[in-house]
């Protein structure tokens, strides 16, 4: 129960200090997640329209590949990416590895199957009571995906969380493609690795309640905004 | 003009190819007035208007409709179906929607539509929360907003009450005046003498008439027809 005391006075000597390095940590943790979910979901997203709504061969193989890389682990991922822009991989020419650009296209990699699989079931539901419409309209298939994406909206925040869930929790791809470097691509997972190797207990198991606090109110905002979505549809 | 709507031996398997769900050689509609389109239930009514459409691809045979080379809209074709879908959107906002698609310039503005088709209380109500008449009066308003020269209208005061029936078909009747082509499907039989020019007969598919409103009323050539008009159960 002390490591436990002792973390949470740490965490909140920390947090109340603005203690420089550990919201360079944090800053950086965020960074990095929230840029590899921005662009999962402006890949993802129409994607998902576009297996909900077209049908062609190979399209529910398509479909269980990305369901399977939804469980991919980190690791793997980490692997791939560090192959693909190591000095040698067909990427080494970016110039990127051990660089935060690295950690975004691992995260890239880890969280992409996620919407894609994610909003693929949401958008085939939608289209179930839009298909007809858009055909009498005559919607073209730019605004047809434009509205499937903005009339899901209140379910894609729940997906757009897991992928942040997914992104900012995990380590085992931004350790191998971020190496862990102080002030350049440590994060707060890699950190947590790190000190508990160490056996900084405290600082860890802080890192680590900051990272369920974010979780918390990331949950909470995104509820708020859950409700004020729901509240305007529907009122 | 005689053959606005030309259908030409048009056939509609069933699913399993054991029958024809639709078979009829020939019919012409003209290019004003509203035709209704009438028979028991299961006959094939809501399955020509969605032929018609093009929401169903016919099994065989051709549905033609003659177009003007001065006006690009002339062919286009609008259906307000007997179960209409809307999109998970208010009533003014599945109005916007509709009225942002439309290729003509006229500017009409959405508030003139809610007021015309009597939904200015339900504006801010989620379309697919309306009462079963105003979700008749939105099915009809999005019809008729298309600005289409052809109006498909499949049971449109189904379930209605008597005083939504009375302003749709006033609606109805205003349409066609301003120049617009109307094909009514309904089992009502009142509703076919008030609003139709010329009726058509269908049964088990199959056209058995079609003719002027005073002939199909007074000198049925058919046993059906007056079986029909006589109110008994036809299978």
């Amino acid at each position: 129960m002390e490591v436990f005391l002792e973390a949470f006075i740490t965490a909140f000597t920390l947090i109340i200090n603005f203690d420089v390095s550990l919201f360079e940590i944090v800053g950086l943790s965020f960074k990095i997640s929230v840029t590899s979910l921005l662009i999962a979901s402006i890949i993802g997203f129409p994607i998902g329209v576009f297996l909900a709504i077209t049908r062609f061969t190979g399209r529910s193989l398509i479909i269980t590949v990305f369901n399977s890389l939804m469980g991919m682990p980190p690791v793997v991922v980490g692997l791939i990416v560090y192959l693909l822009v190591s000095r040698s991989g067909p990427l080494g020419w970016l110039e990127i590895l051990y660089t935060p650009y690295a950690m975004i296209l691992a995260q890239l990699f880890l969280i992409l199957p996620i919407i894609i699989s994610l909003s693929t079931q949401i958008f085939v539901e939608l289209h179930k009571e839009y298909k007809d419409f858009f055909v009498i309209f005559s919607v073209p298939p730019r605004k047809s995906v434009i509205t499937y994406i903005s009339d899901s909206k209140d379910s894609l925040i729940t997906i757009f969380l897991a992928g942040f869930g997914r992104a900012v929790s995990e380590v085992g791809a931004v350790i191998i493609v971020g190496g862990n470097i102080d002030h350049v691509t440590r994060v707060m997972t890699t950190t947590i690795a790190l000190e508990t190797s160490k056996g900084d207990l405290p600082l860890a198991l802080a890192l680590g309640i900051i990272l369920l606090f974010i979780s918390l109110i990331i949950n909470l905002i995104a509820n708020r905004l859950k409700i004020k979505i729901n509240k305007e549809t529907y009122e | 003009m005689k053959d606005f709507i030309k259908i030409k031996n048009l056939i509609l398997f069933s699913s399993k190819g054991e029958r024809n769900l639709i078979d009829i050689p020939n019919l012409q509609f003209d290019s004003k007035s509203i035709s209704v389109i009438i028979g028991p239930n299961g006959a094939g009514k809501s399955l020509l208007l969605n032929l018609i459409q093009g929401l169903i691809l016919p099994s065989a045979g051709t549905i033609k409709v003659k177009s003007s080379i001065k006006d690009k809209s002339y062919k286009k074709v609008s259906i307000m179906m007997q179960k209409p879908s809307f999109l998970r959107r208010t009533t003014e906002q599945n109005i916007q929607f509709v009225l942002e698609l439309n290729k003509d310039k006229r500017k009409v503005s959405y508030l003139d539509v809610l007021e015309r088709f009597d939904l200015i209380a339900q504006r801010k109500i989620l379309a697919n929360k309306l009462s079963g008449g105003e979700k008749q009066r939105l099915a009809l308003a999005l019809a008729i907003i298309t600005n289409s020269k052809i109006l498909l209208l499949d049971e449109p005061t189904a379930n209605a009450d008597p005083r939504t029936t009375l302003k749709i078909e006033k609606i109805i009747k205003e349409e066609a005046i301003a120049g617009k082509k109307i094909l009514l499907v309904t089992h009502n039989i009142p509703q076919a003498k008030r609003l139709g020019q010329d009726i058509a007969f269908i049964h088990r598919g199959k056209v058995l008439e079609h003719c002027d409103k005073a002939v199909f009323v007074n000198h049925p050539k058919v046993k059906e027809i007056n079986q029909f008009l006589e109110g008994e159960v036809l299978i």
